[in-house]
């Protein structure tokens, strides 16, 4: 079995309660779009989002440790490979219609990590139909939600130690001074409005985070293995679910990103 | 005529009450003043709802980064109030339950030119009109006089009202009065458990009333919010109105051609009803169609909280799950629907005007006794939105959200599904 621990920034620009989740631009939820930026989308980004917000943290989502049969693996490909959700995935809540705050789903959840010619890909599907969520079982769908909110002490020394930034004070203060020097040097009307926004709706970062547990294409899915077995660590299995666990977490509502961390495993046959 | 006779004929007119009536002398009278205040708040959210709805929201609509920026604030507080008078309704449903009174959820199609806010001014013996009309500094004006609480003059009156109250607080005033001075003891017999105190996951302050200080308690909130007590409390609605006036204000000031709005054509509706004869009748074929959903789902969701406060013998199971998707078509659906509205041609009849919500009710809402049957109701009304969503989705014409909204409707549909199955 092969096991990649990752970790790193994600963006996501949606709306929140009680905003509808289609809205374009945020009005009676605490995230929102400003001037110049286009509607938010849902999307959640682990690479390259198409725009960043100002001060916030370098969006990027790495494979940490690499594993084989539990032990580490420092010369391993995918070692700082770069962890990808493809097809726009979105954060499905739909203002409960979908899942409660706290449990939203990512959807479409479909994951790939290359790098050094090693590609793992894997798709997880509802329904090996291909349903439209609003027709996936139950039962089907409750596997792929967040387990809720955890803000226990301990989740929260995590997200704290994971985003290394130990204190919440301190980071909002920071974000506070820099979005006001960059107000004083705005010379454009449109742009000094969104940052005016930034800074009344500023909030400090939420060291909460929700957990998924799930096995990637229990339902199917499409599935890429590429690269040596032997530089891989073993001849991996396509059939069998790869178990995945993460969290998101340290909500930064300004930059509108979060931390993700968590653990892929890659059984062998 | 004996003397029984006597007082059982002046509780019956003192219930209906006297026109013209400063108080409320026993059940009937109180019963009738809360229905009338369920009337209010309802009444009062679809205007702030339907004026926040009509807001511009891009650059390409004429109006400037800054102006937007300003505006955004502006819809964000009106919402907040329009939260505010949801959770006001429903503490008014717990004050109705309490001594024995039907919860309320009717009220008469826009426009509504005589019947609320009569004033005790000789000089001009009036109401304030009920009105669906898109943000503007009239309509901003009109908000702050909903709100205050000083009596203001007003327009002349059609019919002599039952109730004289020229402010809201005055309305609230005459209820507390009733709830401390009729016998406590036989005013309540109403359950004290099958009332509302969830905050619907929205900060709704509702309060469970079950005797005459929790319903003085309660209103006491109630005005906090509206007037602000002492008057003008810096969070009470009437501020943040006044506030959202001056801005506006400033801003019409710095631009004079400054248009917050969309062009929407008031009192939308989608036919003509007897109440409501000054009401704009909207003939674009699709945009009809589109105003005609919004009501649908619009009336649902009144069916659905009339049988949420019925407490009708639902499971606690059933009972979050009514809940819920009543709390998820609000946002998932009605708002986005009534926003979609206010981009599409209201017809010929309105050249360069768009649409809105109507926030129609086609008939009086009624609700079958039988609890299996409510649920089936809700599901197939629900299932009837969705496919009709589906079907203006698949339209040349069809705004982009509306497909994204489609799913949302089945996917309430199917929320109402399982709930329906968790009861006998």
């Amino acid at each position: 079995m092969l096991e990649l621990d990752f970790a790193g920034w994600f963006q996501c620009r949606l709306a929140t309660d009680p905003d509808p989740a289609d809205e374009g631009r945020g009005v009676s939820g605490w995230t929102f779009a400003v001037a110049h930026e286009p509607d938010l989308d849902r999307i959640i980004w682990f690479q390259d989002p198409p725009m960043r917000r100002s001060h916030g943290p370098d969006v990027g989502v790495t494979v940490g440790e690499v594993r084989v049969f539990r032990q580490p693996q420092p010369g391993h490909p995918l070692s700082g490979a770069a962890a990808e959700l493809l097809d726009g995935p979105r954060f499905e809540g739909r203002n409960g219609l979908v899942a409660e705050d706290g449990e939203e789903l990512v959807d479409p959840f479909h994951l790939r990590v290359s790098a050094g010619g090693v590609t793992l890909r894997r798709e997880d599907l509802h329904d090996p139909r291909r349903l439209p969520i609003s027709e996936v079982r139950p039962d089907h769908l409750v596997r792929r939600l967040a387990k809720g909110v955890e803000g226990d002490p301990d989740s929260v020394a995590e997200v704290q130690d994971a985003t290394g930034i130990p204190d919440i004070r301190a980071h909002i203060l920071q974000r506070a001074s820099a979005l006001s020097a960059e107000l004083q040097s705005a010379g454009d009307a449109a742009i000094a409005a969104g940052l005016q926004k930034r800074l009344r709706g500023l909030r400090p970062l939420i060291p909460i985070r929700v957990s998924y547990d799930f096995g990637i294409g229990e339902y199917g899915g499409d599935v890429e293995v590429t690269g040596d077995a032997a530089a891989i660590g073993g001849e991996v299995d396509r059939q069998a679910p790869w178990p995945l666990r993460m969290w998101f977490g340290g909500w930064d509502a300004d930059a509108l990103c979060g931390f993700a961390k968590g653990t892929l495993e890659v059984p062998f046959r | 005529m004996s003397k029984d006779t006597g007082a059982a004929r002046a509780a019956i007119e003192a219930g209906r009450t006297l026109p013209g009536s400063t108080r409320i002398e026993n059940r009937a009278g109180l019963i009738h003043a809360l229905t009338e205040a369920a009337e209010l708040e309802h009444g009062l959210l679809v205007q702030y709802l339907f004026a926040a709805l009509s807001m511009k929201r891009r650059p390409d609509e004429g109006v400037t980064v800054p102006q937007l920026e300003r505006m955004r604030e502006w819809e964000a507080q009106i919402l907040r109030v329009a939260h505010d008078e949801m959770g006001h309704l429903g503490t008014v449903c717990n004050l109705l339950t309490a001594i024995g009174g039907a919860p309320h959820f009717g009220r008469p199609n826009f426009p509504v030119a005589n019947r609320y806010f009569p004033t005790d001014d000789p000089a001009t013996t009036g109401f304030v009109e009920f009105t669906l009309e898109p943000f503007s500094p009239g309509t901003v004006a009109r908000f702050v006089r909903f709100e205050s609480p000083e009596p203001v003059p007003i327009a002349d009156a059609l019919v002599e009202p039952d109730l004289r109250y020229p402010t809201i607080g005055r309305l609230y005033s005459l209820i507390a009065d009733a709830f401390s001075q009729l016998d406590e003891a036989s005013l309540f017999i109403g359950p004290q458990t099958d009332q509302d105190t969830d905050d619907w996951s929205l900060g709704l302050r509702l309060f469970n009333v079950v005797d005459a200080r929790s319903a003085v308690r309660a209103i006491r909130s109630i005005v906090e919010d509206g007037e602000g007590l002492p008057a003008g409390g810096a969070d009470s609605h009437w501020v943040r109105f006044q506030q959202v006036q001056v801005e506006l204000q400033e801003a019409v000031t710095a631009d004079p051609g400054f248009s917050p709005a969309r062009p929407v054509v008031p009192n939308p509706l989608t036919r003509p009803h007897f109440e409501s004869p000054a009401a704009g009748v909207i003939d674009d074929p699709y945009s009809r169609r589109v105003s005609e959903l919004f009501s649908w789902v619009y009336e649902s969701m009144l069916l659905m909280l009339m049988q949420y406060y019925a407490f009708a013998g639902e499971t606690a199971q059933q009972r979050t799950g009514l809940r819920a998707t009543i709390r998820h078509l609000m946002s998932g659906v009605v708002r986005p629907l009534g926003e979609v509205l206010t981009e599409l041609p209201a017809g010929p009849s309105y050249p360069g005007r768009t649409a809105g919500p109507p926030f129609e009710l086609f008939t009086d809402l009624r609700l079958p006794a039988n609890r299996v049957n409510a649920w089936a109701l809700f599901h197939e009304r629900l299932a009837q939105a969705a496919a009709e969503c589906e079907s203006l989705a698949t339209e040349p014409e069809a705004p982009d959200r509306l497909a994204f909204l489609a799913e949302n409707l089945r996917l309430a549909t199917a929320g109402v599904g399982r709930s329906r199955a968790l009861g006998g």
